[in-house]
Formats: C-alpha cells, structure tokens, sequence
C-alpha cells in the first residue's frame, strides 16, 4: 500500500472512529446527527482510493458468504434451497469466469470433476435465471443474510454484508451506467458485467486506477492528493480545536496519532458531552464540506452530489424498490380521506413475509373502479373496536385505468408494505418457535412510538400529491405522523397458542379490480335484490396475467422470504377473488412460486412445526402475561386521558378537584412505571428461556 | 317525578324507548321496504327507496326490466330478516346495511350502502359495497 493510501486508510479509520463516537454520543442531537451524516458521505464518497478499498471489502464478504453456503450444504441440503440456488446461478451469470476461479482454488478443487454448479446441486438446473448486476447480487445476498440466517451459519458478523456494501455496488453499477447510457440494453449489460469485473480485479490489484475514457490517471492522482492534504490539514485543525474537550478521557498520544495520520494500534473513544462543542465541530465540519465541491471535476467514475445535510443520506440507494421500478402509481390516500382519529397501525419487517395473497374488490366494483374508492370504503367501516387506518390491501391491479388519471392497466400502490395490512382475516399455518421469535423481536422494534420515543425517523413522511414514480423520481408515502401505531399487545395476542398467526403481519395483499364473483347480486327469498356487474376471469386473462406476474416478480425481489401465492379464500371462507383462482396455478408457474388454494394443500406440502416443549409452553405463558401487562398499561394510559381531558373540559370545577385528579394521574403513572418494569423483566425472562429452551420438534 | 316519567313514556314511540336507536329503525324500515318492493315488484316504491346514481346503475344493468316486468298478486305486507349495520366513520351521513334471511347463517359480504342525499331527510341505498369482514 503506498505512503498516501496509508495516509487515507489513517483518515478513513479516524473519521470513522470520530464519527461512531460523535453519533453514539448525541444520537438525538441535530448537530450529532449532521456531523455523522457529513463523515459518513465523506467517508463514502471521497476518492478512488476509498471507493477500491471498498469493493475488495465488499467482494471478501461477498465471497465469504457465498462459502459459507457451501460448507453449511451438509446441513441445509443447498439443492432444495431454489432462492439459494437461483443466486448462485446468477454470481455464474454475473461472472463467466467465477466457475473457473473456485475450480482452480482450494478447496473448491473437489467440485472440478463433473462441473461446480452440477456437483453442487446435484444437477439441478433451473432456466429462469436472469442476468444480474453487481449491485443486484450484493443486495440479493444481503437479503437472504437477513431472511435466511441458518444459510450463513458460522459467518462472523463482521463479514455479513452491510449498508456500505450495498453503496459500493450501487457506485460499481453507476460507472457502468454513466459510459453506457446510449447504448442498447444487451451491450449495456455486457459492458457493465466487464466493468464489475474489472473493478473485482482492481480490488485485488491497487496499483491500477479504473482507466476511463478521457481521463489523464496523473492529473487525477494529483489533484486528489491535493485535496486529501487539505482534508487531512482541515482534521487536524479539528481535532486541535476541540482536544480540550476530548482531554478527559484521551491520552495525549492518542492526539499526536490522529494529528500526524498514525493511528497505531490504538485511538481513543471520543466522548462528546457539551452541545456548545458540538456546534463548533459541526461548525469546522461544514468548512470541511466546503472544499468537496471541488471534487466534481474529479471524479469521473462517480460524481457525488455535495450533502444536503438535513436529508436521509443512509436511505439513498434503498428508495427504489422492484415494485416501484414498475412505476405504480402512487395516491396521497391522506388527502383523499383521513381516516378517524381511532384508527392505529403497526409497522412490520419486510423479512416476515412469506405470502401474496390475490384478492379482487367484488360487489359494486368494476376494473375502472378507482383506488380511491376503496380507500374510502376501508375507512368508513371503522367502528369503535375496529378502526380502519386506510385501504387494508397493498397494492391494487386495475385492468382498465384507475378511473381517475391512469387510462391504461395499472399497479396502485394500496397500504404501504412496511405496514401491516388488513385484507386476510385469518390465521398462517402454525410457525415454527425460530420464526415466531423473530416476529417478536420485530414486534418490539418496529411497533409503539411508545417504545420509539421520539426516534421514529424511519416512520413514512408525508406524500404530497398521486403522482407515478418514475416520472418524477418522487417517492411518495403515507403519513402516519398524525397518527398512533396500534399496540404492541395487538401483535403479540396475534401469536395464537398453536404458534399460528394473523395472516396479514406476513402477508402481501394484492386486490385486482373488478368483480369475479360467479354469482351475480344478493339474494332474498329467491329473488334478486340488485344486479351487479360480474365478470369472468377468461374476459382479461390476457392482460391479468402478465400484470400479476410482473407484480409477483418485483415483490420476490423486495422479498426474498416470499414462497407462496394464495387467494384470499385460503385464510377464510370466502367468494374471493372469484374466478381469479383458476389463473393463480398460471401465475406460479412464471414467477416460480407455490401456489396453495387451502391451508391443507399447503399443510400436506409442507412441514410445518411447532413446538410442544415445556420452554415453548414457558414462552407462551410469558407471552400471554406480557399481553395483559400491555392491557392494562393501555387501560391505565386510557383512563390517564380520560382524566385529562375531563380536566381541561371542567373549566368550572375547583383547584382541589385538579388536584385530586393530578394526584390520580401520579398514581396510575406510578402504577405504569411497575408494570413496565415488570414487563421488561419477564421479556428479559423470555430471553432466557429462550436462550436456554429446546428447539422444535 | 313519577307523573313525569309517565307522561313521557306516554308521548314516546315504543319502539325508540327500549334499546333500538331511531337509526336504527329508520335503516331498518328502509331495507325492509326495499325488500317488499322488489318480493311486490312496486317499481314506484323501489325507485323512492333509492338514490337517483344507484337507479342509473339498476337501469343500465337491466335489474328493473328483469324483475319489474313480473307481476305478483299476493303481496306480501311484513318479511323477516336479519339487519345489521355500521356507521361510516369519516363520511357524514353515511350507513352500511347488511340483511340476510333468517335461515342463512351467516351474512355474506355485500352490503348496502345508504346516504342521505342533498336537501333529503330519508336515507336512500346508493350503492353497494364488498366488505370482507
């Protein structure tokens, strides 16, 4: 490595030192969350240099979790994995090469004989492997770490592919773009391929710099050194400036280290404590940023933008989803009609699900019916125990336009599928005690801004108008600031005793427009009390099909944890979606997905376990004690409200009487804190158990 | 105090004072007209039972030629049914109705929906609606 890449790695490991410290310190500061903004896109995006570093980052990981697929096939049986499967057919498709290099290395040298990929799967083929991108497979990967954990079994953390991963490939892909862009897709496509793995070899190799066109390598290294002096120089000032601060807790040679670029084996933990020094290094941070734009002229490979400072940076290149790359149209739901002010959501991991459920909006529709209708139709059904946050489905087909703007069939976006959904009304299958763990813990992360505080900033912000996509680039979604997420006793009671639960926590609902009933209109007495409209799924299977097929397509790659297609009739008894179920067998077979009509085709198909242990019976003890602690925090915290709004309402009454009900409200408050701290304890408790519990049978 | 219980359950309609809700009543007595008319096939009642959207809809599907055109000679005076309904929750004005016969066993998934139209003080079926429960 030469003088000045060391010199950067000290820069990179620093900054990257300074900016944990300063956002672990002052994680609900502005100023903490802007300086680590600032240091992250530096760290991200400021030279060549780092952008090398981290692709041979990014391919040691990569490459990592690739392995440790094959040396967990004893356990796992890799070939009955299709999605494991389907990946790593595409890293072949990705790079022709790839076979060879594994051949020729041990101790992948066993699998040369009849073939890697055939010895591996037993000869398996599967032909519906599309070509991927570079980015593609790292996030593909970084997917199945998340959805399919026991693949990677024995991957220590530290290799399991991340956020900066991700932006790495983002940056590999967008070289290959910005050369590119005028030519046709195929040639496109190679040349990127060539570009990924020319940059895979340049990470081996750090002597080369990516050659691009126009580029003169000397002038480039040049001015980069120039300007890597001036941030080196702009560091040190800063940490000069505000050493007093750090004096406390570092040592002075710690200081001397980071002054001269020489971290050693050792840097001292930052600590931050005063928001006034905060101001003064976000002050001599934004200096800093200053000199970026100078970069712009630079950088051929990748431009960076120069940071708002304000925005999300981290959530850049997670915007656009598959399903969005369709460009669905997008409606502001809020602006068309808010729901009652009773009405809750919850939030849900994007990993829990496993299911798309095909719906179609029945009686009193038709395929112009517009989203907006059934939006409004949702949330007039609120009642007081059931109120309806918005449209219950997440997403909508409609066949001919969405009667409003849309002319042609079109995906509308429905309930946002970070959210869950209301559209099942029945229970999953029994879970295993693993996979029902795993909703819990997503219970707790992601439901009650109760839990969240105030730091909810992953929460949806407010959309502003319909508007598609892709034509603006503007990612609309669905506020839920004005409102509150449902209770986290609502999830956990969710969890039957079978292990059994609701199937819109892990579900997809998909509704198509229109009504497939067979039978037309309600019935008395033998006569008809009004004729609706049916149709018959033969009239638009020509243009159902393929629409739901894309659909499903884009939501696998969303959700990689995505196995089956079900109608809605397989979580209740119901009509729905009509005629629509003779076409879902179609669907399966181009999207490569089961599809079950019942629970028992799927029961019969499948093993589904749930544990009869004594730790799993523990564990729902504890989960049913946890759920009436919640219930009662909820009534207490109800009755709170009661008594506070009888307050403010009681304008007449005496101070004592306030008194007395402030003296109540202390009390109940008093009672909550010892509810919840017996709730933390038994959820600590259950940790334990679980920790300590068998498996499933 | 008792004279004046009296005197106001003298002058208050039964039917309100015992646990039904004059809503109630009221969507209750529209379905059951709604469902006399088409069972009598009174298309002048049927018509006043609805809103003029809904009546455009009926039409357009051939629903009144298909069961005005009958005749029936013994009319039917009462009919027993199952009613529940909901009150929409944003939209003012706004009922959701669901009947069945009382040999069904459960109620299926369409329900009506009744609104009040402008300058009217009746409730009239406007549409009908799938509500999966």
């Amino acid at each position: 490595m030469s003088t000045t890449c060391k010199q950067i790695f000290s820069l990179i490991l620093a900054l990257n030192i300074f900016q944990a410290s300063v956002s672990y310190s002052q994680d609900t500061s502005k100023y903490g969350e802007t300086c680590k903004q600032l240091l992250e896109w530096i760290y991200k995006e400021l030279t060549l240099k780092n952008l090398d570093q981290s692709i041979e980052r990014t391919n040691k990981k990569l490459l990592a979790s690739m392995l440790i697929t094959i040396k967990n096939n004893k356990s796992i049986k890799l070939k009955n994995h299709p999605k494991l499967l389907v990946l790593w057919k595409s890293m072949k498709e990705l790079d022709p090469e790839f076979e060879n290099y594994l051949k020729k290395n041990r101790p992948y040298r066993k699998f040369s004989k009849n073939g890697f990929f055939t010895q591996l799967f037993g000869g398996l083929t599967l032909d519906d492997v599309n070509t991927v991108s570079y980015f593609d497979a790292i996030k593909s990967w970084s997917k199945l770490q998340i959805s399919n954990p026991e693949y990677f079994k024995g991957l220590p953390s530290e290799l399991k592919l991340d956020k900066w991963d991700l932006v790495t490939a983002k940056l590999v892909e967008d070289a290959g773009k910005i050369r590119y862009e005028n030519e046709d897709k195929e040639n496109v496509l190679k040349e990127i391929t060539t570009l990924s793995n020319r940059l895979k070899r340049l990470a081996i190799d750090h002597t080369e710099l990516i050659a691009l066109d126009g580029m003169d390598i000397n002038v480039l290294k040049k001015s980069l050194e120039s300007i890597q002096n001036k941030i080196i120089q702009k560091m040190k000032d800063i940490t000069e400036a505000n050493k007093g601060e750090f004096s406390r807790v570092c040592a002075e040679e710690d200081f001397d280290d980071i002054i001269n670029n020489n971290p050693g084996n050792y840097v001292c933990p930052i600590e931050i404590t005063s928001s006034k020094n905060l101001t003064l290094i976000q002050e001599n941070l934004i200096q800093l940023a200053e000199i970026i734009p100078d970069i712009d002229n630079l950088n051929l490979v990748y431009k960076p933008e120069v940071p708002v400072l304000s925005s999300q940076i981290d959530n850049q290149e997670s915007n656009q989803s598959a399903v969005d790359s369709l460009c669905p149209v997008e409606i502001d739901y809020m602006r068309v009609e808010k729901p009652s002010k009773s009405a809750t959501y919850n939030m849900r991991s994007n990993a829990i699900v496993d299911t798309v459920v095909i719906h179609h909006t029945g009686d009193g529709t038709n395929l112009k019916t517009n989203a907006e209708a059934i939006h409004r139709g949702h949330i007039d059904r609120t009642t007081d125990n059931d109120a309806w946050y918005m449209v219950g489905y997440n997403y909508l087909v409609s066949l001919g336009g969405n009667g409003s703007s849309i002319e042609k069939p079109a995906i509308i976006k429905g309930r946002d599928s970070n959210f869950r959904g209301a559209h099942a009304g029945g229970f999953t299958l029994p879970l295993s005690i693993d996979k029902i763990e795993e909703l819990m813990n997503t219970f707790q992360f992601y439901n009650c801004r109760d839990v969240l505080g105030d730091d909810y900033s992953s929460f949806p912000t407010k959309q502003i108008q319909k508007k598609n996509i892709c034509e603006d680039g503007v990612q609309n979604r669905i506020s839920s600031n004005d409102y509150n997420c449902g209770a986290l006793a609502s999830n956990i009671a969710a969890v039957k005793s079978n292990g059994s639960i609701s199937g819109n926590m892990t579900s997809i609902g998909v509704a198509v427009m229109g009504n497939f009933s067979k039978h037309s209109g309600k019935r008395f007495m033998g006569e008809k009390l009004y004729n609706s409209k049916t149709l018959s799924v033969s009239q638009v299977k020509a243009t159902l099909v393929p629409k739901l097929v894309e659909l499903v397509n884009a939501l696998k790659k969303d959700y990689p944890g995505i196995k089956k297609i079900v109608p809605h009739s397989y979580f209740k008894r119901t009509e729905c979606p009509g005629t629509i179920r003779s076409v879902l067998s179609e669907v399966g077979l181009q999207t490569g997905l089961k599809v079950y009509i019942t629970k028992s085709e799927d029961r019969n198909d499948n093993d589904y376990k749930y544990s009869s242990s004594d730790s799993y019976k523990n564990y729902l003890k504890h989960i049913a004690k946890i759920t009436e602690i919640e219930k009662k925090m909820i009534k207490l915290k109800t009755a709170i409200n009661d008594l506070e709004s009888q307050r403010y309402q009681n304008t007449t009454s005496t101070q004592s009487q306030i008194n007395t009900f402030e003296t109540k409200t202390k009390e109940i408050q008093k009672e909550i804190r010892t509810q919840q701290l017996r709730k933390f304890k038994l959820m600590e408790l259950k940790d334990i158990l679980l920790r300590e519990g068998g498996g499933t049978k | 105090m008792i004279k004046f219980l009296l005197v106001f359950i003298f002058f208050f309609p039964i039917e309100t004072t015992f646990g039904v809700l004059p809503i109630e009543k009221e969507l209750k007595d529209l379905a059951n007209e709604y469902i006399l008319s088409i069972l009598n096939k009174d298309e002048k009642k049927y018509k006043s039972l609805i809103t003029k959207k809904y009546l455009d809809e009926q039409i357009k599907n051939n629903f009144l030629k298909e069961t005005f055109s009958k005749k029936v000679d013994n009319k039917k005076k009462k009919v027993d049914f199952d009613f529940k309904f909901k009150k929409a929750a944003v939209t003012k004005d706004k009922y959701l109705i669901n009947i069945k016969e009382k040999k069904d066993a459960n109620f299926d998934e369409n329900w009506f929906i009744a609104i009040k139209e402008k300058n009217s003080k009746r409730y009239k079926i406007h549409s009908i609606q799938h509500m999966e429960d």
